[in-house]
This record gives C-alpha cells, sequence and structure tokens, in this order.
C-alpha cells in the first residue's frame, strides 16, 4: 500500500478546462489550477495519474459521482445569506404579491434559484416570505440547483456557520435558526419546508420543463463562457410563466443585453421579462 | 499545386462569405508557389479581420522580399487602417526583414505612418544596431507623437542601451515625453536606474508616470524610500502599487529591517481593507502590503475582509511565524476558500505538516484537501477512521488513500489498525466509505483483502462493484474467468473496470488466459465509458496485430479512438505509434493529441518527423501535445531535429499555454539552438516560472552557449541568464564527484 503526490500538470489542467466548459459552459480559471490539484489529488492517484482521470472522466456523463467531484473540486461556492437585500426586497415586496394575485387564491408561487450554491439564496427567499406573512399560508415552491453535487448535499442539510450569517442581524438570527452542534445555525423546519435542491447543470436544464414565476440566477452567468451564456438566458426565458420575473446579478446585466428579455425597472431592483 | 487547385482556391478567396475566404487563407498557407502568395497578400485587404488576421498567420511563414514589399505598400495605406494593420503585424513578426521595412519607414514624410511603423517596432530579437537606429530617428523627429511612439518602442527593445537616452529625455522638461520615457523605462525593466527615477516622485506632474515605472522595476532599492512615504501619510493606489512591487523583490532578511518605519501600517491598511465599496486592486495591494510588512494579526484582517482581486492569495506572504495565526483565522470562518489558499501555498512545503489542525474544518473540501497534503503518518489513525466513516464523497477516498499509505513510519501495530479498518469498511454497508476502501486496498495482499474484495463485486451497489473489480484486478486476487464474468454486469462502470482490469494484465506482460483482442470489439458500441476501455482492451491485447488494429480503431467513435490512441503508451510499442502518425493531422483535435501523446514511445526516426509537424499544427491544443510528448520522451529519444523545433516553436508561439509547455520542453531537450529563442522569451516584462527552469537546464548543460546569450542579452533577460548561470553552478557544485 502506497500513497503518491500527483502533480496536474499546466496541459492536462487545460483538458480539464476544456472539459469543464464544454459539458457545463463554466470557465475554470487558470489560478485553480492547484486548487484542483489538492482537490481531486485522491481521485487522480486512485486512477494513475491526473491525466488518466480526465481520460476517465471524459467518458462520464455529467451526472455521474465521478464527474460529480470535478464539479465538486471546481466550483467556488462562496455566499452569504442577505447578500443582495435589493434584490430581496423586490422579490418579497414587489414581485412576489404580484405573482401571488396572478395565480389567483389557488395559484401556487413558483420560484428557481438557479446556481444556488449551498442554498443561502433559496433559504433567504423563504425567510423573506414568511417575514412577509405570505408563509406558510399561500403555497409556494422553491426550487434551488447548482453544478456541485456537494454544494447540493450542503444546502439540503440546512445548516451554516457565522460566515454564511454575516450579514443576517442577531434578531433573524434568533427568529429563524436554532442552534446546532459545532456553533453552526440550522434553519427553521417550516421555512425549509418549501425549498427543494437539486444538482443539475443549468445548459442540461430542458426547455420545455416545469414554468417559473420568478427565477433567481445571480452572479452565475460571469463564470460561464460566451456561448453558454446565450444559452443560458434562453433557457431561463423559455422557463418564465407568462408575466413572470429573471433577476440577475449587476455583472450579468450584458448577457441579458442580447437576449429576448425586456429590462424591467422595479422600486428596488430591475428585472426581465419575457 | 496543378492550375485546377489554384483557380480553386483563388475563387474561395473571393468568395461573398468571408467564411469562405478565412477557409482559403488557412489552405493557401501550406500552398507553395507565388501566385498563393499574392493570393494571400490580397487577403490583407480584406473586409473581415479575422480574414485578415489569418492572411497574416498564413503569410507569417513565407515572409519573402514580395511579401515584405507588399507590406510596405500596407503601411502606407492611409484610407485603409485594417489593411495597414495587417501589414504592421506581419512585419513585426518577421524578424530583421520586417525591421529593416519598418525602419525604412521612420524617413516616410507622413507623420501617422512614422507613429505606426514605431508602434510595430522593435520586432522580434532586436540588437544594438536597432536601438541605435531607432533612437537616431527619436533624436530628429519633428513631431511630438511620433517621438513620443519611438521612445516607447525604444523602451520595448529591453536593452540596456537605450536606458541612456531614455534618461536624458527625462532631463528634457518636456512633460509629454517625460511620460512616455518613464513608461519606456519601465519596459526595460532594469532595476538599477530606479535610483534615477525615485527624486522624480516629489514632482505632482510625474508622480504617478514615476510610481507606474517603480511598479515595473520592482527594484529592491526603492522600498525603503516607498515605505517612508507611505509612513508619512501617502496611501494612494499607485504609491501602494509600488511599494508591495518593491518589497516582493526583498529578501527577507532585509524585509524585516523596513517594518519599524511605518508603525502605523496596521491601522492605515486596515482602513483600506475595511472599505468594501474601496477599489479593488488597491485593497488587494493592501492586503498584500500587510503580509509582507507582517503587520500583527494581519492573517485576521485578510480573511476577515477578503476576497480580494486574487482571491486570499496575500495569505501567501506571511511570514512563516504566522503560520498558526492564519490557522487560527481560517478556522474561524465556514467559506473553504481562505483555508484552501492556506494549503495551496504551503502543500509540498517543509510546514506542510502545521497544516493538521485544519482537519477539524467543517468543510469536507478543506478536510479532503488536509488529507491529500499532509503527509500521511501525521494524520491520527482515529481521526482518519472517523472520517471515512462519515460516508462523505468528497472526503472518502482521501481518507481511505491515507489509512493504506505505507509511507507512514508507523510501527507495525498500528499499520495493522490501519489494515483492519479498511477491511472493516471494505466489508461494511455499502456507501462512499466502502468503495474508497475497496480502492484504497488496491494494492494490499492477503486472504482478507481477496475476501472484502469477494464479497463487493456482487454488492447491490454499482460503485462498490466498480471498484472491488479495480481492486481485484490488479495483483491476481481475481481470475481473469471473474473478470471476464464481470464484463456482462448491468453497470457500464462495472463492465469498463473489467475491461481495464484486462488490459492493465496484457500490459503488465501477464496476458489474460483465454481473451483476446476480439473480446473487446462488442464494447465498441457500448454506453462511452465501457466504449473507450474496449477500445484500449483491444489495443492492449492486440499483440503482434496492434499496428493493423490502431488503424482500425482509428475509424471508431471518437471516445473508442482517442481511448485506443492513448492505450499506446501504456503497451510501449513503437510500431503502433507508428500506425497512430495518420491521426496527427486529424480535424477532432482530441485525436489529434492522442495522436502526438502516443509518439512518446515512438522509434527516434518517427518522432524526428512528426513531433515538429505538429508543433507547427493551427490548433494550440496540438501544439501543446507534441511540446509535452518531446518533453515525456526517453533521453536516448530526442536529438537535435527536436531541440530546433522547440527553438523555432519558441519563437513563433503567441498562446501562452503552449509557450509553457515548449518552455518544459525546452527544459528536458533544448541544446544551442534553443538558447537564443529561450533569450527572447527571457526578455519579456513576465516570464513563466518555467522559462527561467528551462533557463537554469539550459545553463547546467550548455553554460558556453548560455554564457555568451547572457552578455548580449537584453537586460531583463541578462538578469534571468545571470541567475540561471549561477544557479547551475550552484548546481553543479553540490554534484558529486567522480573520485
Amino acid at each position: 500500500m502506497t500513497t503518491r503526490s500527483l502533480e496536474l500538470a499546466e496541459t492536462v489542467f487545460r483538458l480539464y478546462q476544456d472539459l469543464l466548459r464544454r459539458r457545463t459552459g463554466f470557465v475554470l480559471a487558470d489560478v485553480q489550477r492547484s486548487r484542483l490539484e489538492s482537490r481531486l489529488g485522491a481521485e487522480a492517484r486512485s486512477a494513475g495519474s491526473f491525466y488518466q482521470l480526465y481520460g476517465r472522466l471524459r467518458n462520464e456523463p455529467t451526472g455521474s459521482p465521478l464527474f460529480g467531484r470535478l464539479l465538486d473540486a471546481a466550483v467556488n461556492g462562496e455566499t452569504y445569506f442577505f447578500r443582495d437585500p435589493a434584490s430581496l426586497r423586490a422579490f418579497s415586496e414587489e414581485i412576489a404579491p404580484e405573482r401571488l394575485l396572478a395565480g389567483g387564491q389557488d395559484g401556487i408561487l413558483d420560484v428557481w434559484s438557479a446556481g444556488c450554491a449551498t442554498g443561502e439564496e433559496a433559504y433567504a427567499l423563504s425567510i423573506v416570505l414568511h417575514e412577509r406573512g405570505l408563509l406558510p399560508g399561500r403555497r409556494v415552491r422553491i426550487l434551488g440547483t447548482d453544478l456541485s453535487p456537494a454544494h447540493i448535499r450542503r444546502a439540503r442539510a440546512g445548516v451554516y456557520g457565522p460566515q454564511a450569517l454575516r450579514a443576517t442581524s442577531p434578531e433573524k438570527r434568533r427568529e429563524h435558526f436554532e442552534a446546532a452542534e459545532g456553533g453552526l445555525f440550522r434553519l427553521k423546519a417550516p421555512l425549509a419546508a418549501p425549498v427543494l435542491f437539486e444538482s443539475r447543470s443549468l445548459l442540461d436544464e430542458p426547455a420545455s420543463g416545469p414554468p417559473f414565476d420568478v427565477i433567481l440566477c445571480r452572479n452565475v452567468l460571469i463564470y460561464l463562457d460566451e456561448e453558454a451564456r446565450t444559452r443560458v438566458v434562453e433557457i431561463l426565458a423559455s422557463r418564465l410563466k407568462p408575466g413572470g420575473y429573471i433577476l440577475l446579478g449587476a455583472s450579468d446585466a450584458l448577457a441579458a443585453a442580447s437576449s429576448p428579455l425586456t429590462l424591467v425597472r422595479l422600486t428596488n431592483d430591475v428585472a426581465y421579462r419575457r | 499545386m496543378t492550375n485546377e487547385e489554384q483557380t480553386h482556391l483563388a475563387e474561395r478567396a473571393a468568395d461573398p462569405d468571408a467564411a469562405e475566404r478565412w477557409r482559403a487563407a488557412l489552405a493557401l498557407a501550406r500552398a507553395p508557389g507565388e501566385e498563393a502568395e499574392d493570393l494571400l497578400v490580397a487577403l490583407l485587404k480584406d473586409e473581415d479581420y479575422r480574414v485578415r488576421e489569418r492572411a497574416v498567420a498564413s503569410l507569417g511563414r513565407r515572409f519573402s522580399p514580395r511579401v515584405a514589399s507588399a507590406c510596405a505598400v500596407a503601411l502606407a495605406d492611409d484610407a485603409d487602417a485594417g489593411h495597414r494593420a495587417a501589414g504592421l503585424t506581419l512585419l513585426a513578426k518577421a524578424g530583421a526583414a520586417g525591421r529593416a521595412v519598418l525602419l525604412g519607414a521612420l524617413q516616410h514624410p507622413s507623420a501617422d505612418v512614422r507613429i505606426s511603423a514605431a508602434t510595430a517596432l522593435p520586432g522580434l530579437a532586436p540588437d544594438s544596431g536597432t536601438v541605435a537606429a531607432i533612437e537616431a530617428a527619436a533624436r530628429r523627429e519633428g513631431d511630438p507623437n511620433a517621438r513620443a511612439a519611438l521612445l516607447l518602442a525604444l523602451g520595448r527593445t529591453g536593452r540596456r542601451e537605450a536606458i541612456a537616452p531614455l534618461l536624458a529625455v527625462l532631463e528634457e522638461g518636456n512633460l509629454w515625453l517625460q511620460v512616455h520615457a518613464l513608461e519606456a523605462l519601465g519596459s526595460v525593466g532594469d532595476p538599477e536606474i530606479a535610483p534615477r527615477i525615485l527624486p522624480l516622485l516629489g514632482n505632482d506632474s510625474l508622480r504617478q508616470g514615476a510610481l507606474h515605472t517603480l511598479a515595473r522595476l520592482r527594484s529592491p532599492v526603492a522600498a525603503e524610500p516607498l515605505v517612508r512615504r507611505a509612513a508619512g501619510g501617502e496611501t494612494d493606489g499607485f504609491l501602494l502599487a509600488a511599494a508591495r512591487a518593491a518589497l516582493e523583490a526583498l529578501p527577507a532578511s532585509t524585509l524585516a529591517s523596513l517594518r519599524p518605519l511605518w508603525p502605523g501600517a496596521r491601522q492605515a491598511l486596515l482602513s483600506i481593507l475595511e472599505d468594501p465599496e474601496g477599489d479593488g486592486p488597491v485593497r488587494t495591494d493592501a492586503a498584500h502590503l500587510m503580509a509582507l510588512l507582517d503587520v500583527p494579526r494581519a492573517a485576521l484582517a485578510i480573511v476577515t475582509h477578503g476576497p480580494f482581486r486574487d482571491g486570499y492569495a496575500a495569505l501567501r506572504f506571511l511570514t512563516r511565524t504566522r503560520c498558526e495565526e492564519a490557522l487560527l483565522a481560517v478556522l474561524q470562518v465556514a467559506d473553504p476558500e481562505p483555508a484552501l489558499e492556506l494549503l495551496d501555498a504551503l502543500r509540498g512545503g517543509p510546514d506542510a505538516p502545521t497544516l493538521l489542525p485544519l482537519l477539524v474544518h467543517p468543510s469536507p473540501t478543506v478536510k479532503a484537501a488536509v488529507l491529500s497534503c499532509v503527509p500521511a503518518g501525521l494524520v491520527r489513525v482515529s481521526d482518519l477512521i472517523d472520517v471515512l466513516a462519515e460516508d462523505d464523497p468528497e472526503t472518502a477516498l482521501a481518507a481511505a488513500l491515507a489509512l493504506a499509505s505505507d509511507e507512514t513510519g508507523a510501527p507495525l501495530d498500528q499499520l495493522r489498525t490501519r489494515r483492519r479498518a479498511l477491511l472493516d469498511r471494505a466489508g461494511g454497508p455499502d456507501g462512499p466509505g466502502r468503495s474508497a476502501a475497496l480502492t484504497a486496498l488496491g494494492t494490499a495482499d492477503g486472504a482478507d483483502v481477496e475476501a472484502a474484495i469477494r464479497g463487493a463485486i456482487v454488492s447491490p451497489d454499482p460503485a462498490v462493484r466498480e471498484a472491488a473489480i479495480a481492486a481485484g484486478a490488479q495483483g491476481r486476487r481475481l481470475g481473469d474467468h471473474e473478470l471476464v464474468a464481470r464484463l456482462s454486469d448491468e453497470s457500464a462502470a462495472v463492465r469498463s473496470a473489467a475491461l481495464r482490469g484486462l488490459a492493465l494484465r496484457a500490459n503488465r506482460g501477464d496476458m489474460p488466459a483465454g481473451v483476446t483482442w476480439r473480446d473487446g470489439l462488442v464494447f465498441l458500441v457500448d454506453e462511452p465509458s465501457a466504449a473507450a476501455a474496449g477500445g484500449a482492451a483491444v489495443i492492449a491485447l492486440g499483440g503482434s496485430e496492434r499496428p493493423r488494429l490502431v488503424e482500425e480503431m482509428l475509424a471508431q467513435e471518437p471516445a473508442v479512438r482517442v481511448a485506443a490512441l492513448e492505450e499506446i503508451e501504456r503497451t510501449g510499442d513503437a510500431e503502433a505509434a507508428r500506425s497512430a502518425m495518420a491521426a496527427i493531422g486529424h480535424e477532432d483535435v482530441e485525436t489529434a493529441c492522442a495522436a502526438v501523446r502516443a509518439m512518446v514511445v515512438a522509434d527516434a526516426a518517427t518522432a524526428d518527423e512528426v513531433l515538429p509537424q505538429a508543433l507547427a499544427d493551427e490548433r494550440a491544443e496540438v501544439r501543446s501535445a507534441a511540446a509535452e510528448t518531446i518533453a515525456r520522451r526517453p533521453a536516448s529519444g530526442g536529438g537535435t531535429t527536436l531541440a530546433a523545433a522547440i527553438g523555432e516553436a519558441l519563437v513563433a508561439e503567441g498562446d501562452r499555454h503552449v509557450l509553457r509547455s515548449l518552455l518544459l520542453a525546452a527544459a528536458e531537450v533544448g541544446d544551442e539552438a534553443t538558447v537564443e529563442p529561450l533569450t527572447l522569451v527571457l526578455s519579456q516584462e513576465t516570464v513563466p516560472a518555467e522559462a527561467e527552469a528551462a533557463a537554469v537546464a539550459l545553463a547546467s548543460r550548455r553554460p558556453e552557449a548560455c554564457r555568451v546569450a547572457w552578455t548580449h542579452a537584453p537586460a531583463r533577460a541578462e538578469r534571468r541568464w545571470a541567475r540561471a548561470l549561477g544557479a547551475a553552478s550552484r548546481q553543479r557544485g553540490r554534484a558529486p564527484r567522480m573520485p
């Protein structure tokens, strides 16, 4: 039994970059090379080398556990609750009431947090709906999706550290979270109930899948190459219910500029509609 | 080329569709004769910039006097900026011949033409004559914009001879020219001129330009005056950038002596970090300065106020004494990024063992990285068992491999505990931990290991069966017939593992009984992972028929084709590699790259024929694969042909990734012919680490040629050659002497 430390050569790293870009549109930065080396070190040792691991990944479907390890290693999920208060205000004060009204008494508010990382945004949506009195009385479904299976596992657990709650006031912490082991915080069950998480690439989303009232896709498009960005915006647009809204990050606005989406100025933020 | 082909290409070059004209320009690169040259020259005026770029690239390899005169015409084309730019680009790439045209254009009556020519100068490998010619033109130039452009061209020569005339301009008192002279001095990059720049910091009009130049010079001499200025309250972005560059150039001992000069550094820098709306580059420089100046609690400040433009890279510049502080800081946040930065910084170094406390980080990503970075013997067995028991797909394999390590130096009873833990998990419930334990037991022997593997091959979990088959295929724990039986498993991953196992045995010379290459054929139409493994198995089991089978595999689906080509290296079959030659120009880039990589086991004649062609391929991936293959070939397999080809490619390469591969190859096979091209690379302002490593390797093998290069090189290359020669000399001094 033996272990060796393996090096991820520059040329082999480029193969990983190409593979990720082709499959997911995700652009892996050059500086991530040493990161990939330490995160995939065990898998590479098991395969024989980073090149041999690449050879296996190349023929694996994107949804396979092995490919999921590559996605886990490549994607940075740094985010926190209430990262973008203006956007959340626009969602809870303007968009959600309007969409619930449009859906009628029995209507369901369908929300999609696309590229949800470890779930903070999706849960924050649930929290703000609760604070506005729209939960639990109304039927709300919030879907969070992300490339990385590890992010989704953590999102499903609903347990967070202080860094993820750095923009959450002590009052909100007390109201919406309960203490968990190791100084962590667990989201209270009624707030977690309407939120579902799934691990998949935005590029794998079917254009004819279930439609949404609101789609949030913030700070995701900047990590994609141009072709993937265009496709993702098209997919998002195709998955909107009539009159639905898309909320993008400020840095994602350029991608929407050349899309079929129309910019809508809200009081708290800007949004896009089909 | 026949007349018919010529006519066809001419028609395509005039096609209304720009894409068709682009393809014509590409095809014309390989077409001989003056007719092809004329067509390409005409395409330099194409309305589509991509076609013009393609024409420039195609003409770059055939710069004849006719092409030179066509470029001169383009240079003077006032009506068509695109045409002029194409001519300039070509001239700048054409070495001495192109430079002669550009220098001639400095006499043109139009200032626009003179400025354009100056912008393209000095071209490749300028010598002292070039400096003199540009300097003379600058002296007689009356137009201020053209003179400024010539000053910048002087800077781009990178030669020390340019310094005196540029310093003289600083004395002239013309602000426009002074600013350009400063910029040019930054391009030359000689840190020794810093004392001449520092006095300009007192001139408000020149202060920013002078600081920018100092940042580029990275002179240790500038460190102290810049730190003193910062201590005096000058903490704007320009000063911080220059101070950071100067401090990074200082040796650690000198750095320590400067720290007391700025007692208020923590407060001043912290106030910059605390402003989240502040300018990104300035906050980044401030974070780095905090680390370099060893400010108290720098680690916590960086972690708390990051990420910066470069993430948490400032953590890498903390002094060794702050290692513990940094560990505590990164453990205070659940975000894995700061911890991963620290892991990357210390991995492989003497301080790697200090990373062990990060095993309690809440992020499985960090835990897995710690287990990959820290020597396995340092991690407590109970911790490893706990991590394995968590059954987390991110950490399970890393923990299992650490348990399996025999590099721990652990006593026998502890090794037994480790093995027992793996065996227990390998025989336990299905999950990532069981697969990981089986994988880790792959190289272990014993009846208990065999029993665990046999128990796992009937598991309902395909991942567990796959791991068991892969582990069983190593050694002889599973018979050939058992591997063959798994070829009909319902899971493609398990079928792949069985095929890979059979190939592994064949490549080890342990040909599986009752199995031939024909048994692999049925899998060529299986799911991609099994099809690829099938293609590889056909090659591995091919024996004397392998060369023919390689040709057969080239007609298969991409996954099969590539896997089959990749298997050639593992067989070590030079004849099979020769059969792969045909695929070097394959339109599928992965196939072409795999064929190039197969040349690692080709005979010298085949490699000499094929690899230089691949180095000139249009596709960066193929060029990179060729360079990498040259570097990996056995020492006896590479000769002067490959060294010369690497030298030519170094001069022509525009892709920085490929350049790195070429530099790795230059380090392995470079000879006298590689020294001059490498000097060109070393004269750039920033060079990849691989360039300096190649210089050291060449200085070890060809010290005389490198000394000659050192004495004639531009300023930056001169310093880098001096360092390389010194390092090579020290290496020789350490080398054991013959008795």
